[in-house]
């Protein structure tokens, strides 16, 4: 393994940022070459453009990471750096995004994919020349929307060329379905994905069920989660300095050791039949995510997520997870109980009375209980981020 | 920190402070000071002149964004002032902020400089951005940030 530590992955992932869309390109990589200039080679033409802004509307055309190669103890190893977005927002709130197809013709978040896919003009020809500079190893990193390009981009580079990249993201949100998250844990492996997040950072919060993260083992072996202060999700945690002060100088291995419970089967399960309110914290959004996707593959018999597009175009990712839970209380009294605790526990969190019997478990009223917590979900990130503003940062 | 200050991220701090060419103020000269928005597309800008010794004296622009639209992102505000004397353009200041908190750009302290149009741009790091500028502040630079200091590949 060739890894880059964790301090110099996530520093990358912060001085990105000092691409910005106005001003001089030439002074951000005099900034970057003195910081940066000993391990790798910055010049104008590994600055990438990307075309941005929210959902399905292209607002502007800025610098928003580089490509390039590595020299002195980094000779042999190729970087891909992006950066986050200020639309963020518009992505985040957004409960209605479309899915496309990435590279291996998986469902991913549209929004990502087309920022990615304009990028792509450039980073094809520098991914095309890795083997004739001598590159053993590719990293792909970013922070925020940053880290979902990467992403892609780690999907793309393992596509096109025989590399398999390693991927280094920090508070990233959620890119695709489980497809997607399976086919990309399983390609350039677990092992070489680093997705560092804060437990109350907002942003891998969202876009919230069917899209899931990557690497997809419901142990978390090989996601690196970091506690931070308090119980509910915030912006404040989702600023990548905060993520460079939690890594300081930890090795991967240190930063990996910091989840307490194990979201296995058996705790899922425990999860779920538990008895008692559920309130709508951060941590029981994400055993409930775990939760849904645990169950969905009990539904499908363990062949994985077929949330797709072969649906019809004016089924929605609810109408689909509707459907195939309802096929599920129909077709399999084993996972009927399952879905049915399942559907409950959502209802407590949402604050409803959750007495439910099977009969009363229509198509009609599952769909009705996911778009209600989609919707929670959405208002919530909403309220995050206006609590921000009225009641300031505190720091 | 005032109220505004911690409600309102500021693009640009107050800036004051004299502007000189070859030591000697020059006067009546047009400033021009471009900031980028944090959270939506677009720029602001604002100008004013200098008086007799060559003093200007600018506010501190705050995002003007609505209520609802503050997100969790990077706060990474591209910044740049122009001076324009005898028909020609001296870029004194041009730079990145990364911090929200007004001042900045001086760490806290009024941002009050001293430009001098002759002066060779140079480069500062400070809270987490950078500035190349013809100006002089009171103002400690961030610590240097080397890379090849971390641990090399394959020792993370």
């Amino acid at each position: 393994m060739s890894e880059l530590s964790a301090a110099l992955a996530s520093a990358l992932a912060r001085d990105v940022y000092r691409l910005v869309d106005v001003g001089r390109i030439e002074d951000a990589l005099d900034r970057l070459n003195f910081s940066y200039g000993r391990i790798m080679d910055l010049r104008h033409e590994c600055v990438l453009p990307v075309k941005t802004g929210g959902p399905g509307i292209i607002k502007s055309r800025t610098a928003f990471g580089f490509c390039t190669f590595g020299k002195g103890i980094y000779q042999g190893h190729a970087f891909i750096v992006l950066r986050g977005t200020k639309f963020l927002g518009d992505w985040l709130t957004n409960i209605n995004v479309g899915v496309s197809r990435s590279s291996y013709g998986q469902a991913v978040h549209d929004g990502f994919h087309q920022a990615f896919k304009s990028t792509r003009p450039k980073i094809k020809p520098f991914i095309a020349s890795l083997s004739s500079h001598g590159v053993h190893s590719v990293h792909c990193i970013g922070h925020s929307v940053g880290g979902g390009m990467a992403t892609m981009c780690a999907e793309y580079v393992k596509a096109s060329t025989t590399y398999s990249p390693y991927l280094y993201t920090f508070g990233a949100p959620r890119v695709g379905l489980q497809s997607f998250a399976d086919m990309l844990s399983s390609n350039i492996g677990s092992d070489r994905i680093y997705r560092v997040y804060h437990q109350t950072d907002i942003v891998p919060c969202v876009p919230f069920w069917p899209f899931v993260h990557a690497p997809t083992y419901l142990c978390d072996s090989y996601d690196y989660f970091q506690p931070s202060p308090g119980v509910f999700a915030s912006a404040k945690w989702h600023d990548v300095s905060l993520y460079v002060q939690t890594v300081g100088t930890q090795k991967w291995t240190a930063l990996r050791k910091k989840r307490h419970v194990c979201k296995d089967p058996s705790n899922v399960l425990n999860w779920l039949n538990k008895e008692g309110p559920v309130n709508f914290s951060a941590a029981n959004l994400e055993w409930l995510d775990k939760a849904i996707n645990y169950v969905l593959s009990r539904c499908l018999g363990g062949v994985g997520n077929t949330v797709t597009s072969a649906f019809s175009s004016t089924f929605t990712l609810m109408d689909q997870l509707a459907y195939i839970l309802k096929k599920g209380i129909d077709l399999s009294k084993g996972v009927s109980g399952l879905i049915l605790s399942l559907i409950r526990k959502i209802m407590k969190i949402l604050g409803m009375n959750s007495t439910l019997e099977k009969a009363d478990a229509t198509f009609a009223f599952i769909r009705s209980i996911f778009q209600k917590l989609a919707h929670r979900v959405s208002a919530y990130c909403q309220q995050v981020l206006d609590n921000v503003l009225v009641g300031g940062r505190s720091y | 920190m005032s109220s505004g200050s911690r409600t309102k991220p500021c693009l640009f701090s107050a800036i004051s402070g004299v502007i000189l060419r070859g030591g000697e103020p020059v006067k009546n000269a047009k400033i021009k000071r471009i900031v980028g928005k944090a959270h939506t597309e677009g720029k602001i800008t604002d100008e004013t002149t200098t008086d007799e010794n060559g003093y200007f004296e600018m506010p501190a622009i705050f995002d003007r964004v609505l209520l609802a639209k503050i997100l969790p992102m990077e706060f990474a505000v591209p910044q740049e002032i122009f001076v324009y004397v005898d028909g020609k353009e001296f870029d004194i200041w041009s730079g990145v902020k990364r911090e929200r908190q007004e001042n900045a750009e001086s760490k806290g302290k009024p941002l009050i400089v001293e430009c001098d149009l002759e002066r060779e741009r140079k480069p500062i790091d400070v809270s987490g951005g950078f500035v190349f500028s013809r100006c002089t502040w009171d103002v400690e630079p961030d610590e240097p940030f080397r890379a090849e200091d971390l641990p090399g590949p394959g020792l993370g």
